[in-house]
């Protein structure tokens, strides 16, 4: 176990150095440089670029060095000084900007995901249970809407009824006099009063697929001869479903939870975007618009860690609990 | 979504805007100054009687707490007075009264429209242009120029006594080191531009910068450089730096012990003093940095959704009651994701003043909600947002570059136009036919004959018109879109040409994928943006095709830059609009000026280089009925609601430039 877990770590270097090198070079292959476009906004905005300016900021952003050297220089610096370089549109730390968006991000995913268990679960259970009831069709019907109404549209529709009905602009995360003050008890209350509006809107399709998952999963389970021969025993119906189909069905979604590492740190883009949510989402995708590539490159090769970690967790947990996979693996 | 987004031009509306800030030697005359007659400019900025000037109680109470010197004290001896930093139709021109906090908004700092976005957008909070005013050239931050040996040399007269927002002291030491330790030193500026150089050429001789005392200094050129003063009053902000604070990161000036820890700290390599150097100069960090300037305004903090700054307590103007302004003690920014989330909070009233993050196609959503505490109104844009530019040299199809170079075909295209229903379909009737070029007449009829006379009188069994080899003559618009004005522009005008028979299709790319399209010149339509109003000094490029847009004929925009070794040989009608062009940027005599503008314009009339789809965009302009911005020069006191008449003239202002002593 303990050599199999050593061996799947040290698997792990060269394959982060070749994510590292593969994100680097696909940033950069686009033609231009984060400075034609910048330019290319520069001028848009109406301010005229002279060519002094357009060399010096070369020599500001270090885009006057070749491309290995600009490589190797951000893997030493991150290495060594845990530093992942300069955004070049905030003209600031990636670190720093990171370190702004990445708990407001957490925040929300981990608000998100536990919004979509709680209330995906029960649903699924309750549909199942009841299946063709008034209930289940109810449900069945709103879990179509929530998987096929795109959450960015959902998002606009809820700004809108915010701002017909309650006269207020719903977008963000804190009230205006909460922006800037440290983090206080009426702060944390500020933020959940804004927080459910992305959860709900950002949760819903998850929601709506893990109560159709839940509910196909339990169905099957239902009708297996364990349960019948349990109910047949005398085994209370309530202890009968949670303690075994229940367990059996969550099976699946447990499995993904292996996945939500990277997820959460990700952030959602579009309804970041729509909500005005300052999240990691709309940060790449401006980086990667932009050509910001050590923005870019950083958040990609961070994305990237936490998808291998989040693997390699997945599969020692796998191999702790399934003795077949443990043989399998192990057995040199 | 993105293709709002990237609307450019919504910030910097009507030269008169930028009244403070940067625009204007030269310039059309706006309407704004037939607007504001109780605006007396002073005969002369004589210096007020001492003890006569009245500051903001924000800073008399730091005054009280010995935080800051007197106000008597920090305003130069010979303030700038009377001028408000806003454009008249942004509200009342009035004396105003102190304090309060202006509610801004624009979106993501970081996005794609912007480099670090808002404050380049809200510039006239941020920076000060050495001298302005969209009519007159007069003093702003330099006092007075005077214009020696016919143009060749500028003797600027700096105001007495100016500060920079730390304190320290703006005098000839500061543009000195401007000069010699940035723009001419190679390791901080290894290519100088054109625009410092004699005739505005990049192979004429540098400016040269000669201090006659601590307030007066000279820059000399080898031959008259009649545009440059027009330089100085847009886009950057030349001569301002504080070299007491900047010194401290110039390897010349700290030795590198010093450098080595602060430049490894910033996240660069050991030596590379000029990147540290760079990101102090950075405007969008000063709150971290503490970057002087003398600005109205300072940052104080930036975050991903807001930023905040305070008034500047050294700031050189004054009202003409001998305020020191501005009134407004600080300016809160919010920053949205998008223009959308920008609507919103404008329709919610919780905003005092919008510019950029704007929408035309949201006017009727404005004006629905106006009860929520604001005005809508029109405000001329700086920037037509979709003109058609046609690759003239492109390597595509060398006979379809050679249909294109027949004069005859580019008039047809035009003739072929209806900008009324373009002006009604895309800029819902808010923008006027072309005027500056007056390509405005529509006739199908003659567009047909024009075209069947230039040998494209066949046709296939499509109707399409067929050229020489039997190609079907098709002009592809292939583009990328950054103002969300080039997509419809650019569909109307291929139906609009498909009419009379020539095949043309309008396709998006993604803007990485044009540049490489584009720099491979292979091109060959596309809509882009042209900057009429600033026209002839500022954006010059736009007549003469820039490089980088790679926008009507990029081998000749070679050719003649090159002397002749790149590219190919343009036609003589386009080596003379350059020659024209350079000597007009050059020549300090006024008529002649004048002349070789219309002249140019004439010759881009008649040999329709481009094709000009419309002039005098306006745009929506959001300002709050009260809150601070109503008390003071920001307010919307004066003025209904209607269109703003706009004035853009399309003269060159040369009368002006050359006023001899600027106010």
């Amino acid at each position: 176990m303990l050599v199999y877990t050593v061996r799947r770590i040290l698997i792990l270097i060269p394959l982060l150095f070749v994510i590292s090198v593969i994100t680097f070079v696909l940033i950069q292959l686009p033609p231009g440089d984060y400075l034609t476009l910048y330019i290319m906004q520069l001028e848009a905005a109406g301010t005229t670029v002279a060519e002094e300016e357009v060399e010096m900021l070369k020599r500001v952003f270090g885009l006057d060095k070749p491309m290995h050297v600009q490589y190797f220089i951000w893997l030493r610096r991150i290495l060594i000084y845990h530093d992942f370089g300069r955004s070049f549109q905030f003209q600031a730390p990636v670190s720093e900007l990171l370190a702004d968006r990445v708990p407001l991000t957490v925040a929300v995913s981990l608000a998100t995901t536990v919004f979509v268990f709680v209330v995906a679960v029960p649903i699924g259970i309750l549909s199942a249970t009841n299946q063709y009831s008034l209930l289940d069709y109810f449900w069945t019907f709103v879990g179509f809407i929530g998987i096929s109404v795109p959450s960015f549209l959902l998002a606009l529709v809820a700004l809108w009824i915010a701002f017909k009905q309650f006269n207020m602009s719903a977008i963000g995360l804190f009230s205006p006099e909460y922006m800037d003050a440290a983090w206080s008890w009426g702060k944390v209350v500020d933020l959940l009063k804004h927080l459910w509006i992305p959860v709900v809107i950002i949760g819903m399709a998850g929601t709506a697929s893990l109560i159709r998952t839940m509910r196909g999963t339990l169905l099957d389970e239902l009708r297996r001869q364990y349960v019948i021969t349990a109910r047949s025993k005398g085994l209370p119906e309530i202890r009968n479903l949670i303690k075994y189909p229940v367990r059996t069905a969550i099976n699946p979604i447990i499995s993904t939870i292996g996945w939500l590492l990277p997820g959460i740190i990700s952030g959602e883009v579009l309804v970041s975007m729509v909500m005005n949510i300052p999240t990691t989402g709309p940060l790449l995708l401006t980086a990667l618009l932009n050509q910001d590539m050590y923005l870019a490159g950083s958040i990609v090769l961070i994305l990237s860690c936490l998808t291998v970690i989040g693997t390699l967790i997945s599969d020692i947990l796998l191999t702790w609990l399934d003795p077949r996979i443990r043989f399998e693996s192990i057995a040199p | 979504m993105l293709e709002t987004r990237l609307r450019p031009g919504l910030a910097i509306a009507a030269i008169g805007l930028l009244l403070a800030a940067v625009l204007a030697a030269c310039g059309p005359a706006p309407a704004p100054a037939a607007e504001e007659p109780m605006v007396e400019e002073p005969a002369a900025e004589e210096a007020m009687p001492e003890g006569k000037y009245n500051e903001s109680p924000m800073l008399a109470a730091m005054v009280a707490a010995g935080e800051l010197p007197p106000v008597d004290e920090r305003v130069p001896v010979n303030p700038r007075v009377g001028v408000p930093q806003i454009p008249a139709d942004w509200g009342a021109q009035e004396v105003g009264q102190y304090g309060g906090t202006l509610r801004l908004i624009d979106y993501d700092q970081g996005s794609v429209g912007h480099d670090a976005g808002w404050l380049r957008n809200e510039f006239w909070l941020a920076t000060e242009g050495l001298a302005h005013d969209p009519d007159r050239l007069h003093g702003n931050v330099m006092a007075d120029v005077d214009v020696l040996d016919d143009g060749a040399r500028f003797r600027f007269h700096m105001r007495q006594g100016m500060k920079f927002s730390d304190g320290s002291a703006f005098t000839t030491e500061d543009v000195a080191f401007w000069h010699n330790d940035l723009r001419m030193n190679e390791t901080v500026t290894p290519v100088l531009g054109a625009a410092w150089r004699s005739g505005r050429s990049i192979d004429g001789e540098p400016m040269t910068l000669e201090v006659v005392d601590d307030y007066t200094f000279e820059v000399g050129f080898t031959e008259p450089y009649g545009s440059f003063l027009s330089l100085l009053t847009y886009g950057t902000s030349p001569f301002i730096t504080d070299s007491g604070f900047l010194k401290q990161f110039h390897g010349d000036y700290t030795d590198m012990d010093t450098l080595n820890p602060m430049i490894t700290e910033a996240g660069f390599e050991e030596g590379e003093w000029w990147r540290l150097l760079g990101s102090k100069m950075n405007q969008n960090r000063q709150h971290e940095t503490g970057l002087p300037n003398v600005a109205p305004y300072l940052l104080t903090s930036m975050g991903p959704t807001r930023a905040t700054m305070t008034r500047n307590p050294y700031y050189f103007k004054v009202d003409e009651a001998g305020n020191q302004l501005p009134y407004i003690d600080e300016v809160e920014i919010s920053i949205v994701s998008d223009v959308e989330a920008a609507t919103l909070e404008i329709i919610a009233g919780n905003v005092d003043l919008a510019r950029r993050p704007v929408n035309p196609q949201s006017i009727p959503l404005y004006k629905e909600n106006e009860g929520n505490g604001y005005q809508t109104r029109l405000q001329a844009q700086h920037a037509s947002l979709g003109e058609v530019f046609i690759n003239l040299t492109s390597d595509a199809d060398p006979v379809w570059a050679e249909t294109m170079q027949d004069l005859r075909v580019r008039q047809a295209l035009s003739l072929a136009l209806d900008r009324a229903h373009i002006i009604d379909a895309v800029y819902l009737g808010l923008a006027s036919p072309p005027r500056v070029i007056p390509l405005n007449v529509f006739d199908q009829d003659a567009a047909n004959g024009l075209l069947d006379e230039a040998g494209l009188d066949q046709r296939d069994g499509d109707g399409m018109r067929l050229m020489a080899n039997g190609e079907p003559f098709c002009i592809p618009f292939v583009m990328a879109t950054f103002t969300g004005e080039e997509l419809p522009v650019g569909e109307q005008v291929s139906r609009m040409w498909q009419d009379v028979g020539v095949c043309s299709s309008v396709k998006i790319v993604e803007t990485n994928l044009f540049l490489e399209i584009a720099g491979a010149n292979e091109h060959q339509a596309m809509t882009w943006w042209a900057h009429y109003p600033r026209w002839p000094y500022h954006e010059y490029n736009d007549y003469v095709g820039r490089a980088w847009q790679y926008t009507y004929a990029p081998l000749w925009y070679q050719w003649y830059n090159s002397g002749g070794e790149q590219g190919t040989e343009p036609p003589a009608e386009y080596v003379e609009l350059r020659q024209m062009q350079d000597e007009m940027l050059a020549t300090a005599d006024n008529a002649r000026g004048k002349e070789l503008w219309e002249a140019m314009k004439q010759n881009i009339a008649d040999n329709v280089w481009w094709i000009p789809i419309v002039d005098d965009v306006l745009g929506p302009l959001i300002v709050s009925r009260d809150g601070p911005a109503a008390r003071s020069r920001l307010g919307a006191g004066a003025g209904g609601a209607g269109p703003t008449p706009v004035q853009k003239s399309d003269l060159p202002c040369l009368s002006t430039r050359f006023a001899g002593s600027l106010s």
